[in-house]
């Protein structure tokens, strides 16, 4: 536990000391809703019908291209290596890793939603259902985003293939997701598809960090 | 009989005794398959004769499907007793699982268009099937990733088998999503029960499409194999 603190605060402290990732992602998430907006047209009872996807869409595609740098600074300077011969684990500090991205890069996403519903005329009455789709996706797709990270590490093209590796493994999460949104946009119970996502979750929490570990030594192994 | 089949220069020597058989239960299996389909079964009183294309579609997303298996399985083999030609093996299955994916795609678009009257349904098996396809996409990506593919060896077969857990889930989550927006399709549900005449040319194709896919990962394994070789040799010739 105490590790994963460790691991946890070093994590935020990097991240805020240069916030520009963090700005850079909330303005590409922001752009892509606008230009959705944009795409989709302004009828507004039109749009409130795919505002949803638009709001997951512009989530996914702004979580993911980041996903390839998430154990760069620590592959590079060495410290990976001294983590994989030291007797700590390895999964937890994936997933203090995965946690501290989580408060980064996805609650300021999630502070923005509310003014990202506005722009897409979603009643706000749905705020809260779409701050737990949302956040149990966005916690499931860092889960898998930190496998692909992890099996990237050292690739080509690691950046677009992060992505091709975890957008087909985050089929459920959005699935779920956006069904509990239009669960609640038409009246119908939201529980399930919430419970349904939060299992995903479940699952993911406990496969993913086993699964990165090990691909973080084998990355670690072969250079 | 894993142990004796490790050795991949035994397999080399067995699998060129395996060649000529695949190729001629393969060419048999085809072209009788394709007689059987073509001309001697009866069309479909509903379908006309858009139903011969089930021939190649239903043992296509067959062999998709347990080529995933497959694949995942390899891969387990080689994280669990690290043995090189469980990678070679696995990076022959998945160039073929995704043809015959696409293949299932493809053809399952074409019998739609007269029958559906549309090209594409997101019902919930074309839609696990295209999730199906993307799986092995990524992981055809990922094995090629790297500057030495030797390095992609242990990443892709990670990857392959967090896609086998995970196929479960989307499988459910696309049924789910579907049922929930548009009724089943209806010529989908209620499995109708096939007449003898359907059956033949459905089991003679299937096996046919089976030894072409055992064909095309043999002669695959064996060309990797071949490959390995050659670049060892050259490091050789480099060292001396």
């Amino acid at each position: 536990m105490r590790f994963f603190l460790t691991c946890l605060a070093a994590d935020l402290r990097a991240s805020l000391t240069e916030p520009g990732d963090i700005l850079a992602q909330l303005g590409f998430f922001i752009m892509i809703t606008a230009l959705f907006v944009l795409a989709a047209g302004p009828e507004s009872d039109r749009l409130a019908l795919i505002g949803l996807a638009g709001l997951w869409m512009a989530a996914l595609a702004s979580m993911v291209p980041a996903f390839e740098r998430l154990y760069e600074a620590e592959a590079r300077s060495g410290w990976l290596d001294q983590l994989l011969v030291s007797p700590q684990p390895v999964w937890v500090f994936v997933l203090a890793k995965a946690a501290g991205y989580y408060i980064s890069h996805a609650v300021p996403l999630l502070l923005a939603s509310p003014l990202m519903m506005i722009w897409l005329t979603l009643p706000l009455a749905l705020l809260p259902v779409v701050l737990a789709s949302l956040g149990l996706g966005l916690a499931g797709l860092i889960l898998l985003g930190a496998l692909g990270a992890a099996l990237t590490l050292g690739a080509r093209r690691g950046a677009i293939l992060a992505a091709i590796l975890v957008l087909p493994l985050s089929v459920p999460l959005l699935i779920f997701g956006v069904l509990a949104g239009q669960a609640a946009l038409s009246q119908a119970p939201v529980a399930p598809h919430l419970q349904l996502l939060a299992a995903a979750v479940l699952f993911l929490l406990v496969l993913m960090p086993l699964a990165t570990g090990f691909a973080l030594r084998t990355a670690a192994e072969n250079g | 009989m894993f142990d004796y089949l490790a050795n991949p220069t035994r397999f080399m020597r067995l699998a060129d005794y395996t060649v000529w058989p695949l190729r001629l239960i393969a060419a048999a299996g085809l072209l009788i398959g394709s007689w059987l389909g073509l001309a001697s079964s009866p069309a479909d009183y509903q379908q006309g004769d858009a139903v011969r294309l089930m021939y190649v579609h239903v043992p296509s997303a067959w062999l998709a499907l347990s080529s995933y298996l497959m694949l995942g399985l390899a891969s387990l083999f080689f994280i669990v007793w690290r043995h090189p030609l469980a990678d070679i093996a696995a990076r022959a299955i998945a160039p073929a699982g995704a043809g015959f994916a696409f293949l299932t795609l493809v053809t399952g678009a074409l019998w739609g268009a007269p029958i559906w009257g549309t090209w594409w349904v997101w019902d919930g098996r074309l839609t696990s099937m295209l999730v199906l396809f993307f799986f092995f996409i990524g992981y055809l990506a990922l094995a090629n990733g790297f500057d030495r593919p030797e390095r992609g060896a242990r990443p892709a077969a990670i990857l392959a088998m967090v896609g086998v857990l995970n196929l479960p889930i989307v499988k459910f989550s696309v049924d789910w999503w579907n049922t929930l927006h548009q009724p089943a399709s209806i010529l989908r549900s209620g499995g109708m029960a096939i007449d003898s005449a359907m059956l033949w040319p459905l089991f003679t194709m299937f096996a046919g499409l089976q030894a072409f896919f055992l064909l095309m990962v043999v002669q695959r394994m064996r060309l990797l194999l071949g490959q390995a070789r050659l670049a060892r040799l050259a490091d050789q010739q480099e060292a001396s």
